[in-house]
């Protein structure tokens, strides 16, 4: 490498790290919480800074709901009915962590009504540079659970359909929650010949379904494989229960 | 005599031995491992700050766009949002002057461009590092008109990761 080259070679570095300097970088874990009704002690969060330079953080709650397609609303805690409200505490509720370095937080609930279950997000936040025109905070959710009393997880897959494009085939379908508790089901949607033989699947990974809520699922699925003709979709799930639930879903594959 | 004692010793000795092998022998150790669910977000510039408009930009009706990426990964797949912040409803302008949140925008590839008002999804995550969950690039602008009150103006976003 001559001097020309290597000095390029350094500014093309310089670039690069000029693009993506690194600053609030964090994580938290775990970011899902359920705590049992008869439970007293805290759960521990881990906020890790992951960054070169000490880094400020609040914890807070809101309320939240989920739409059916999984997108997270959020209303001020105690707002809704199904929020932990007052019986959540948080602490410290700010804190300092330095670079590296990890710093707990404590997350309780206070012994509340035994036959419901109560949702809220605990948000871990720090703020950027007072300096700008467009600052940016930067947070991570928990998802907070204070179960019901008695262990209720019920849920089902309901109908589903198929679309094929030129994209691919897209497998979707709803899963509901009957239950007290939330959901938290994974699984596979397996494609079926007319032989029952599974010719192509996809994986489910784990995704949330609050108590008494529905929501669909999209699973993209490899169909270069597929010859023409009639198949079967099938979504198979895993609840946590004693039982898997799945539905069957009738297509075609045109020419 | 002496025999008879030195047997029974030696196997006495053996007995024991024997037996404290057997003991170490049937002795399992749980080893235990807890994974928990985790999440990490990083925007790669928390201020940004627009480009001074010129009559081009006035004329235009928007500033020129500036931007920055959020890298993201997990064990979980989630989501990444971008709200206000939260009760966050004007631009802070000076001597008290303000100009509505929704002026800003944001776009995923500077030609589309949304208003920021509620969260809203700017990306996906699935279970995975860096390589399985490539940075985010947003683009931001904001409106512009003649007629705002001169000076400097900020307003505070908000980026969200949360499991889905």
């Amino acid at each position: 490498m001559d001097g020309r080259s290597a000095l390029r070679g350094l500014a093309g570095l310089l670039v690069l790290a000029a693009a993506t300097p690194a600053e609030a970088q964090f994580s938290v874990s775990p970011v899902i919480v359920q705590i049992p009704a008869t439970e007293a002690a805290p759960v521990q969060l881990s906020v890790l800074n992951e960054g070169e330079n000490a880094m400020q953080f609040r914890a807070y709650a809101l309320d939240f709901d989920m739409s059916g397609t999984g997108e997270h609303t959020y209303w001020e805690h105690g707002s809704l009915e199904s929020s932990c409200g007052e019986r959540l505490g948080i602490a410290p509720d700010a804190f300092t962590v330095a670079a590296g370095q990890t710093a707990t937080v404590a997350v309780s609930l206070a012994p509340g009504r035994l036959d419901r279950t109560c949702w809220s997000m605990v948000l871990v936040e720090t703020s950027g540079s007072s300096e700008g025109t467009i600052l940016v905070n930067q947070r991570i959710g928990v998802k907070l659970y204070g179960l019901s009393g008695i262990a209720d997880i019920n849920g089902e897959v309901l109908a589903g359909a198929v679309t094929a494009d030129s994209a691919g085939l897209e497998v979707n379908f709803t899963v509901q929650n009957d239950g007290a508790w939330p959901l938290r089901p994974n699984g596979v949607v397996e494609i079926r010949d007319v032989h029952g033989t599974v010719v192509a699947s996809s994986r489910v990974d784990a995704f949330s379904v609050l108590p008494e809520r529905e929501r669909t699922i999209r699973v993209a699925v490899d169909d270069s494989d597929l010859d023409p003709g009639r198949y079967l979709a099938v979504p198979i799930l895993d609840f946590g229960a004693d039982y898997l639930s799945g539905t069957q879903i009738d297509f075609r594959v045109e020419e | 005599m002496r025999k008879l004692i030195l047997c029974t010793a030696a196997i006495a000795m053996f007995g024991a031995t024997a037996s404290r092998a057997e003991a170490q022998a049937t002795r399992n150790t749980t080893i235990n491992l807890q994974i928990p669910e985790l999440l990490f977000i990083d925007v790669t510039q928390d201020n940004l700050t627009l480009p001074t408009p010129d009559f081009a930009e006035f004329d235009a009706g928007f500033t020129t766009a500036i931007g920055h990426s959020v890298r993201h990964r997990g064990n979980v797949d989630h989501t990444i949002t971008v709200a206000p912040a939260t009760g966050v409803t004007i631009w802070n302008g000076p001597a008290g002057s303000t100009k509505p949140a929704d002026d800003l925008q944001w776009s995923l590839n500077s030609s589309d461009w949304n208003i920021v008002t509620a969260a809203v999804d700017v990306g996906l995550g699935v279970k995975g590092g860096f390589g399985l969950n490539p940075d985010i690039p947003v683009a931001w602008r904001s409106a512009i008109g003649y007629d705002e009150p001169i000076g400097s103006y900020s307003i505070v976003v908000t980026y969200t990761a949360t499991p889905n």
